[in-house]
Order: C-alpha cells, then structure tokens, then sequence
C-alpha cells in the first residue's frame, strides 16, 4: 500500500490535474496539467506530438509525478462510485432472480401449449388435403361429362347415318355426314375414336357418289325399257288429239257411240213383228272398253319414276359435284340417245320401224320432262344438240332404208308412221322442219312408185287388151259399162242390143287405174297439213306425170310391131281418153275439194289433155306405116319379068291381091275415124305409086320391053280404078286418083312416045306430060332402048334410022334435064 | 331383076272364131305367141320364105277373120289359095259341126284336159275329105313348121308334076287347089291336101 500512499499524494495531483474541477495539487505546475489533459482529451495519434513536447521540455519526472498523482486520484474516485452503487446491485440481482423463475413457468405453458396446436393442426391437414382431393375429381367429372354430351351427337349422328345408308337414303345421309362433319366433328376431333369415325367416314360420300351412279344408272336402265311405251302412249295422244288414222266413218261411229252412252244404254229397235221392243244393251262390254282405255292414259310420270334423277341432283348437290353429275348425266343420255337412233340391224317388218320411232319419241318425251324438271341437269342447247343428231340418224336412217321401197301400202304407213312422229315430236316443242323434207322426199319417191306402179299396169293392159270394141248384150251390162267410164253417144241408149261402144276395155281400165292412182297420191297427201288448193295442185300435177308417162309407154308401145287392129283400136281409145281427162279433173277437185267446190276451175295446174297428142299423131304415123309396109310386102312379091313379050292382059297377081287386101281393109275398119281413113287411104295410094315408080325406075332393071310395060300399065291402071272406086267414104276420089297421075302420065308418054308434045310443052303451065320430070322420063326410055338394042342384036337386025332417032330424042331430054 | 323366089304359094287360113288361126301364123311367121285374144279383123297376110329341096319357096299366108260379119269378104279369098288350112279347136267340138256345116274341117282345143275332140275324130274326117291331118299347138309350138312345111311339098310336088305334064314352061300357070285342114293350139293340126 506504500504506492497507494505514495500514489495516493501523486494520485491527489493527479485528480487535481485530471480535472479542473478536481483539486489542484499546489506543487503541480500548470504546465503538467496542460500536458495530463492534452493526453487525455486527445486521440492517440497525438499522442506522439504530446510526448515529444513533454520530453522537450525534459521535465519527465515532474511529468510522471503527475500523472502519478492523476492516476491515485482516479482510484479514489472509482472507490467511491462502487461502494455507493452497491446495494442496489445487490437488489437487482434479487429481482433478477425472480424474473429467471416466472420466465421457466412460461417457457414450460407455451410449450404444452404449442404441443396442443402441433395435434390440432395435423387433422386439419388432413382434411384439408381430403378437400382438395375431392375437388380435383369434382372438376374431372364435370370436364368429362362435357366433352361426352359433345361426342354424344356425334356417335348418335353416325348412327343414323349408317342406318340411312342401310335404308339407300343417300341425300339424308349425306346430309347427316355433312352435319356431323362440320357441327360436331370439329370440336371433338383429339379424340382417337373420332379420328377412327372420320377415317371410316370418308370413303362415305365415295360410296353414295357410287350408288347415286348406280341408281341413276338404273333409272337410265328403266326408262330405256319404258322409252316404247312412252313413245307408243305419246304418238297415241298425238294420234287422237289430230284424229289420226280415224276416218270419217270412225268418228261418226265414235260420236254415236258416245252419244249412246250419254242417253242411256236401253236400245229401241223395230222388231221382226213390227214392235217395239227395248233392247238392254250389255253394260258388261262397255265397262270393259272403259278399263283398257283407262289403262291406256297412263302418262309418262306414272311410267317412271323421276325421284332418281331429282333425288341424283340434290345429292350431287351436296355433294359439291354438280358440273361432274350434269357431264355424266349428258354423256350418258347421249350415249343412249345414239342407242335408240342406232337402228336395229333387221327391222324388216313395219312393225320394227313403229317401235323405232316409239322409242325415240319415249326417249324424248323423258327428255322433255326431265329439263322441265330439273332445268340444270339438261339445258336447251343440249336438248337441241341431241335432237339434231337424232333427226339426222333418222333421217339417214330411214331414207336408206326406203330408198328403194318398192312397197306402196308400206309407205303409205311409213307415211303415216312419221308424220306421227313429227306431230309428236313437235307438241314437245322440237323442230321438226328437217323430217317434212323427209316426207317430202317420201312422197316424191312414193308418187314414182305408184307412177312405175300404174305405168307397168298400163303396159299390162295394153299387151292384154282385146282391142276390140266393147260390146254390151244387155242394159244392166250397159249401165256397168257407162259407170266405169261415163262416155258415150246419146244416141246409143236408144239402139237396141248388142250395143258396141267405140272404145276397147282398154280404155275401162285405163281411167279407172288413173282414177286409183289418183286416190294412192292423195292417200299420201293426208294430214299432211296442206290446204285444199296445195293438194289438189300437186294431185293434178301428179296426174299430169302419171299421162305424160302413159303417153311415153304409149309412143314405145306402137312402135313395137303391133298389128293395125291393135293400131286402130289405140287411136280411137286415145281419143276417149283425152276426152275422160276433164272428168279426172272434176274428180280430182271433188276429192281434194268436197261437194261444194266442183265448178270452180280457179286451178293453178291445168290437167293437159295434149299429153296424149303426141301419142295419137305417132300411132297414125304407124298405121300410116303399117299399112305400107303391107304393101311393101305384097309389092316385093311382084316378080316383074321386065322382057315380057307381051301383057298377059290381065293385071299381076300381086296387083289383085293388093288391091283386094286394101280393099277388104277399108271396108272392115268401120271403126277407123273417118278423117283418118281419108288420110291412110290417100297416103296408101301415093305410097303405092311411089313404090310402083321405084320399080320402074330401079338401077336393078337394065331393060324393059314394051310388053312389060303393058303389063306394068295395066297394073297401074287396077290401082286409078281402085282409087276412082273410092274405097274410103268421103274421100274425094279426083284428089286419090290424082295419086298416081306421075306415074300415069310417064306411062302414057313413054308407051305412045310422044317425045314431041313433051319437049315442046316442058316446063310449062298447062303442059299434057307437066308431072313428067325429063330425068326420069330418059331412064325409061333408055332402060327401053337398051332391050331394042339386046333384042334386035340378038335377032341381027339394025334399024339405023330408029337408033338414030332415039339418040336424037335422049339427047333432047338431057337439054331438058339440064335447063 | 332377078327373082328371088322360086315358087310362091299362097295358104289360106280358115276355121272358126277363136280357134287360134293367128296364132298358128304368128307360131309360123315370128316364132312368137301372144296370148290375148285380139280378132282380126277382115284380112291380114304373113310372108314366110322356106326352102324345100333347094327351092326358095314364098309362102304368102292369108289369115281370115274367123267371124260370121267379115264370111263374105274373106270367102272370095278362097278362089286364089293354093293351100288351105282348116283349123279347128279341139277343145270345143261346137266349132268342128259350124266347120262341118260349111263343108270343110277345122277344130281347135286347147289343152288335152279339155279336149272334146279326139285326134281319131280329126283323122277321120281329113280321110272323109282326102286331106293330110296333124295336131298341132301354137303355144307350145308344137307341129305348126310340120304342117306348113307339108303342105308346101305337096303343093309343090303337085305342082312339078304339072310342069312336067305341060312342058314345064310356065309356073304360074299351073292352078294348084289344096284344102289343107290345119290344126291349131295345143295338140291338134288337122290338116289336108288335095289336088284338084
């Protein structure tokens, strides 16, 4: 404790120094004291600066004095705080300790307490966990019931579609697919079972494409069988709507029978007795005429049935490929088209071609309906494109197969078969133009059949006929004649019988094949739509062809070598039956016309009646020929001995027997008209003569006697009495004789040899030989001269002075022959 | 001018209406048949030249109508016939008692279902008239040359016979009359010769 007391003096200092307010320690300087403070107030990096200013000053000692002091001062100080501050330490410590066992018992209540909660709060986890669980599968559910209700309709709609396409209800079908596709399909489509209904879906619509074709192609199929009957039924309708191969007596029965039904079916007749007796008509035969008439009406909508082809359209429709359905749809209608039009390969009997019209008609009729129908399948100018080929086939068609139709009844009906068909066809609306060409050539080739009918039938008639007047023993036999032929002379039906008519039954035949003819061309005319005066015009000009041709087959006919009887006969036929073509005329008006139209003649074509001119003027000629080649005939048996001595004095045989055949000629053809027996007759005698001079004349006779000439004379000489006796009535027998004046006058000279008066006359007015020609008179004369000189050589006796004389008159005549 | 004949005959053709005499001569002239009916009227005449024994002989055929109005003009044919032809129809024995009648015979049938007239009958008479007798046919062209041609050489035989006995100077003088019953149609020629 020496350093605590030491210490304690310093350590008064000290705090003397430390702080001011502390004691000041007199023995310390001011200058320690700056030095404790300026230590302790300032940092330690001063420090340095302190203790180098302490040790500058070299008062260390003082120095650490003082602080020696300072440092006793402050132990003193620190005694002090402690002992004061003590027992409130020691009374803190006490509460401490108290705080320190309450902070245990809490420690202890929040322990149990948080072991509580550590229990509570694991159930609730668990539950809590149990809710979310149950949540999660709430919402699964729901999600799932939803998306099922959308794949519901989807499994419901294949159903039906499956069943549709079970029950061949494609458009349903398709419909259904549609929907399904594109309402429900969609939204459901991340599912594998849809992926799967797709995939099974798909080939769907190919398929009902297909059975569409399919069904299509059996409606094609079906109209085909029906297309006849359709055609028929159509044709039918036509046929009665133009009252078609119903004739007049049909309609009125028709008519009557209508008018039966409408009063009442009781009949009163007039029986045997007399009395009056009711008469049931039997129903049962009406009804029964009812119900096939019935069945007949029977239209082309209740033969097919359409709903393919609509029901093909409206799945096409849908289907999106409606161009593809109407291209199919026109191919195959044209392919079935160029089917019906193909003819059959042997369509020998009518029947053939009504079915082959028929069945175009049919074909047609379908046509027509279905672009009535279903206006986009078939347009007009597809319509029109099909029909045009049509019309062409058949035309083709038809007029290669009765190009050469020899058969009129056939094309009668033909006729009546197209002309059928073009009405058809036209109340469809179809240009028909093109087939009236058709008919018309039908019925041009059909006139030229009937023309080469009764062309041949003529020339039958006229190798057949008799050529014999008709002659008739009684009145009934009579008026059958003058019914068939209604020309004759008045006066007849007071001669008594046997009656002759002029004409041979040639003639008979003739008008009546004419008049039949007639009716044939006018046959064909029938409902052909042609006004009166276009029918009777084209009848007459019909009729003009059928006699212009007679008249042909009439000029061949006579120059084939027919006999004169048959000549004759002709000529007088000819005349009766130009006479009978105005009555062809008034029957051709009568039919064409009716009734009330005969007497007007305002005709364009006039029936010419000169047709037949040509003809008679040719048959004259041939009798004209005929007869002379007769005479030929006689005149080449002549036989001349040109050196005769001297005349029989008798004329030749061949004179007589031709001067008695011409004879008996002339008096056996009374029937030959008067003018053309003056005719024949004249031309006959000049032919003679001609003939006679020929032979006179002829280069083959080198000589001539005077004795032959006698002979030749005397001939001639039979010939001028045959003429003078005049064979034929009314024939002036000067003009006849007239015909063998030449002849006479050559004979006349040459025999009296008067060379004289002819030298002296020729060539003048009134001369006696004026028919004598020089050149002809020298032949005679030399052919004479010739037999003087063979015979006077013969006999060795020469007449100088005759010779002379005869030379003298040749050489006159030739100065004649030349002037 | 040189003859082109020697000997001209001349035939007469007769016999009824009808019994085919024109046919006989179109058979003979044309070798031709024509079966209609067709009477002639007066007269007509064929010229056929034959030859017999190199002789060109003319046969000048005159055929008559065979019906009672023309009897007058064709019986004064009779006198210059050298040659006559008696046809008759051996259908139709009317005709033969009508020829029979008129003193000279001629028949004419037609087919032999139809005959009424047998060959015997047409023999007879021709001995009954001492002429030759055939049966011929027109149609069938049967025995119509055979009896033409028979006559021929009978008249020609008579004929040179003639000559002989009168120097042989003239032919036309010598009057040669032969009744030559002719038969037509079908089978039948009756047919004489006689030389008066």
């Amino acid at each position: 404790m020496p350093n605590s007391s030491s210490n304690s003096q310093p350590a008064n200092t000290g705090s003397e120094t430390a702080s001011t307010s502390y004691v000041a320690y007199p023995e310390m300087s001011a200058e320690q004291e700056y030095f404790l403070y300026e230590l302790e107030t300032t940092d330690s990096g001063s420090m340095g600066l302190v203790l180098r200013a302490i040790y500058d000053t070299g008062d260390v000692q003082k120095f650490a004095r003082a602080l020696q002091q300072r440092i006793s001062h402050y132990d003193k100080n620190i005694q002090k705080v402690c002992s004061f501050h003590y027992q409130s330490f020691v009374d803190a410590m006490q509460e401490l300790m108290s705080l320190k066992e309450q902070c245990q018992m809490i420690k202890k209540d929040s322990l149990s307490i948080d072991e509580e909660v550590q229990e509570a709060s694991e159930r609730l986890c668990q539950k809590k966990q149990e809710i979310v669980r149950y949540r999660k599968l709430m919402k699964n559910a729901k999600t799932a019931m939803d998306q099922i209700s959308v794949c519901l309709p989807v499994l419901e709609n294949y159903a039906k579609l499956q069943e549709q396409m079970n029950n061949r209800k494609y458009y349903q079908a398709l419909k259904v697919l549609e929907e399904l596709e594109h309402t429900h399909l969609a939204l459901v489509e991340k599912y594998r079972f849809t992926q799967v209904l797709a995939k099974s879906m798909a080939p769907v619509r190919l398929e009902i494409k297909e059975k569409a074709y399919s069904e299509f192609k059996d409606f094609l199929e079906n109209i085909k069988k029906v297309a006849g009957r359709i055609g028929k039924h159509a044709s039918k309708c036509t046929a009665e709507q133009h009252s078609f191969g119903v004739t007049d007596a049909d309609r009125a029965k028709r008519l009557q029978e209508e008018a039966r039904k409408n009063a009442s079916s009781v009949e009163i007749e007039v029986s045997a007795d007399g009395s009056i007796v009711k008469k049931q008509m039997s129903p049962k035969k009406q009804y029964s005429q009812e119900t096939t008439e019935d069945d007949e009406q029977l239209s082309a909508q209740d033969l097919i049935d359409f709903t393919p082809v609509h029901r093909c359209c409206q799945i096409f429709n849908v289907l999106g490929a409606k161009e593809e359905f109407e291209k199919y749809y026109r191919q195959q209608r044209e392919d079935q088209s160029n089917l019906v039009i193909e003819p059959v390969q042997k369509m020998n009997s009518f029947k053939h071609y009504v079915e082959y019209l028929d069945e175009i008609v049919g074909f047609f009729v379908v046509e027509d309906h279905i672009l009535l129908t279903e206006s986009s399948l078939a347009n007009p100018a597809y319509k029109d494109k099909l029909w045009e080929n049509a019309l062409q086939k058949i035309r083709q068609t038809l007029d290669a197969r009765f190009g050469g139709c020899p058969d009129v009844e056939m094309m009668l009906r033909m006729k009546k078969v197209i002309l059928l068909f073009i009405l058809t066809m036209k109340s469809y609306g179809y240009t028909v133009a093109p087939l009236y060409e058709l008919l018309q050539n039908f019925r041009d080739q059909y006139n030229e059949i009937l023309v080469k009918e009764y062309c041949a039938q003529f020339e039958r008639d006229l190798e057949r006929d008799n050529y014999t007047p008709i002659s008739v023993n009684s009145e009934e036999e009579f008026r059958t004649v003058i019914k068939q032929f209604p020309f004759y002379k008045r006066s007849m039906e007071q001669e008594g019988f046997p009656r002759r008519f002029a004409f041979s039954k040639f003639v008979i035949s003739a008008y009546t094949q004419s008049k039949q003819y007639l009716i044939g061309c006018l046959k064909f005319m029938d409902n052909l739509q042609l006004n009166n005066s276009a029918v009777d015009d084209t009848v007459r000009r019909c009729a003009n062809v059928l006699l212009g041709r007679w008249a042909g087959i009439l000029k061949s006919f006579v120059h084939k070598r027919i006999s004169l009887i048959q000549l004759v006969q002709i000529t007088i036929n000819l005349g009766y039956l130009e006479k009978s073509c105005e009555s062809l005329g008034t029957f051709i008006t009568s039919k064409t016309s009716g009734e009330e139209a005969i007497g007007t003649t305002s005709h364009q074509v006039v029936l010419s009646e000169r047709v037949f001119r040509d003809a008679r003027s040719e048959v004259e000629q041939q009798i004209d020929e005929c007869i002379q080649s007769k005479v030929d005939e006689i005149i080449e048996l002549s036989n001349y001995d040109w050196e005769l001595p001297a005349s029989s004095g008798q004329a030749s045989d061949f004179i007589s027997d031709l001067i008695n055949f011409l004879q008996t000629t002339f008096t056996s053809f009374t029937n030959l008209p008067s003018g053309l027996a003056k005719h024949v007759c004249t031309q006959t005698c000049k032919h003679i003569s001609q003939t006679l001079m020929d032979l006179l004349l002829s280069s083959d006779t080198k000589c001539i006697s005077t004795g032959a000439l006698d002979q030749f004379s005397l001939d001639v000489m039979q010939c001028e009495m045959f003429t003078s006796r005049c064979p034929v009535a009314g024939v002036d027998p000067l003009t006849l004789s007239m015909t063998f004046a030449d002849l006479r006058q050559l004979l006349d000279l040459v025999m009296s040899a008067d060379w004289t008066t002819f030298n002296a006359e020729y060539g003048k007015d009134h001369a006696k030989y004026i028919r004598v020609k020089a050149s002809t008179a020298i032949v005679v004369l030399e052919k004479m001269i010739e037999f003087e000189r063979k015979s006077t050589g013969f006999f060795g006796i020469t007449k100088g002075d005759r010779k002379k004389l005869l030379d003298t008159i040749v050489r006159q005549l030739k100065n004649l022959e030349i002037q | 001018m040189a003859k082109t004949y020697d000997y001209l005959f001349k035939l007469l053709l007769i016999g009824d209406s009808g019994v085919g005499k024109t046919c006989v001569l179109f058979r003979f002239s044309d070798d031709s048949f024509n079966n209609s009916f067709i009477s002639t009227i007066g007269i007509d005449f064929k010229i056929r030249t034959i030859e017999l024994d190199g002789k060109k002989i003319k046969l000048q055929i005159w055929d008559t109508a065979g019906q009672e109005r023309f009897r007058t003009i064709t019986t004064a044919y009779y006198r210059g016939a050298m040659g006559i032809i008696l046809v008759y129809d051996i259908t139709n024995e009317r005709m033969l008692r009508k020829m029979l009648k008129r003193m000279i015979i001629g028949n004419k049938c037609d087919i032999e279902e139809r005959r009424e007239v047998s060959r015997e009958r047409g023999e007879q008479l021709a001995i009954e008239y001492g002429t030759k007798f055939m049966e011929t046919s027109a149609k069938a062209n049967l025995n119509v040359d055979d009896a033409f041609f028979t006559l021929a050489r009978d008249i020609k035989n008579k004929m040179e016979i003639n000559e002989m006995r009168s120097g042989g100077t003239n032919s036309n003088s010598g009057r040669v009359n032969v009744n030559g019953a002719g038969q037509k149609k079908s089978f039948f020629s009756n047919w004489s010769c006689n030389l008066l």
